[in-house]
């Protein structure tokens, strides 16, 4: 089996220490470590999609993304910081102060990741001006901002209201998540979008940063 | 007041897995989960069992008395209740999940979720034999809950915590009126002669809330 499938079949299937052996031997044997990552990539493409067909369980797509997480964190180590930069965008990621739901802002968090975007997770509970000032420290491309109640999507207009009033707006493309989300509160407040569930976010995030 | 406590919870597997299932797939709805998984679930349901301590709190109210109007002033009495399966399974999960095992992880927060409805389902059944003299020749409602058939999680959420002692089972409500532990439902049903006995059954398919996660319609 040449190291292609075996690395899809290692993304597919979920299998952490075949993604990592693969790793391992790529930088061993000098491999296209960029060559391997685009296939890895596409591999976890392709287990967004198995979930949303509903062939995939949520478990199952999450081992996918544990195991190219795993093989991603021995590759990007050898990868050239000035060359081969594989971050296509940064994301600051959280849920709104007030609320302490975190499971469904970790999930989308982990397939930014596993897609390659650079993913600051700010954790729950966290109030706007971390959101907006920690977006300005790194220079970020993305906010997104989870709220999973309806008393607390009020902290989602209130991060745009801010944005605005610091004159940042434009600086920043913002996606809301959460039950209470509809695309009426989206268009509402003036954000960028919304999605129901992590793969459908990641679609989202790519589509805005028009990759 | 009562307290509902010292009871077991049945946990189906078919649940587990909708809840696992993605809600857009218009494809394979009905495929069958692989044994791995399914081996994983139960390991699951294993150290959930261990960590669930499901209990319920109610009391019984006149119905003249409580607000929005709307939603009791075809009722004589209305319960409400409150219940938790407690904080050990979430506090779990959230290790699972701090740990990168998201797999172990989203599982054991679907099986909290089920936990907690079957909890509810469990309350719901046990004051229903518990008043079972009063509810004689009436009829009552399902039950309903804060954020749900119009009734405001806001308004819903602060007459149900002042009118029990929640935190006699170990639930708080937080000034965004969020129950803590989150596995935590409260509701209300409505006891009477003329009682709309659509209320609480209706939600979903008429709900503005498409997108929800634990929407049942699709």
């Amino acid at each position: 089996m040449d190291l292609d499938t075996k690395s899809k079949e290692a993304i597919l299937n979920g299998n952490i220490s075949l993604a990592e052996e693969i790793a391992r031997k790529a930088i061993l044997e000098n491999y296209d470590i960029n060559a391997l990552i685009d296939t890895l990539s596409e591999a976890i493409r392709e287990a967004g999609d198995l979930f949303e067909e509903g062939e995939f369980f949520l478990p199952e797509l999450m081992r996918s993304a544990e195991a190219m997480k795993a093989a991603m964190g021995i590759l990007t180590p050898a990868l050239s910081p000035e060359k081969d930069s594989r971050f296509i965008a940064k994301v600051i990621i959280g849920t709104i102060e007030g609320d302490i739901h975190d499971i469904g802002k970790t999930l989308v968090a982990s397939m930014l990741s596993a897609e390659g975007f650079e993913v600051y997770d700010l954790g729950a509970d966290v109030p706007v001006a971390t959101f907006i000032d920690k977006a300005v420290e790194v220079d970020a491309h993305l906010i997104c901002v989870s709220a999973l109640l309806t008393t607390t999507m009020v902290g989602q207009k209130k991060l745009i209201d801010t944005l605005k009033e610091r004159n940042i707006r434009e600086k920043f493309k913002v996606l809301l998540g959460g039950a209470p989300v509809s695309k009426g509160w989206v268009e509402e407040i003036g954000a960028d979008g919304t999605a129901d569930n992590a793969i459908s976010a990641v679609k989202l995030a790519k589509k805005l940063m028009m990759l | 007041m009562s307290i509902i406590e010292d009871f077991q919870i049945c946990l189906n597997d078919k649940e587990i897995l909708r809840l696992l299932r993605s809600g857009n797939s218009t494809k394979a709805r009905n495929k069958e989960a692989s044994q791995s998984l399914l081996h994983e679930i139960k390991e699951m349901k294993d150290i959930a069992m261990d960590l669930i301590k499901p209990r319920g709190i109610y009391n019984i109210f006149n119905s003249k008395n409580l607000v929005p109007r709307f939603l009791f002033e075809k009722s004589e009495k209305t319960v409400l209740a409150v219940c938790t399966i407690g904080e050990n399974l979430e506090k779990r999960c959230s290790e699972f999940i701090k740990k990168g095992k998201l797999s172990n992880g989203v599982i054991l927060d679907a099986i909290a979720s089920h936990s907690a409805e079957e909890t509810a389902e469990y309350v719901n059944q046990t004051i229903l034999n518990d008043l079972s003299e009063e509810i004689i020749e009436k009829d009552f409602t399902s039950r309903f809950s804060p954020g749900y058939c119009q009734w405001t999680l806001e308004k819903g959420q602060n007459m149900i915590f002042k009118l029990l002692q929640a935190e006699s089972i170990g639930v708080e409500l937080s000034s965004s009126m969020m129950m803590n532990p989150i596995k935590s439902v409260s509701f209300a049903f409505n006891i009477g002669e003329e009682v709309d006995k659509e209320l609480g059954t209706r939600g979903c398919e008429d709900c503005d809330l498409v997108n929800c996660v634990y929407r049942r319609v699709k």
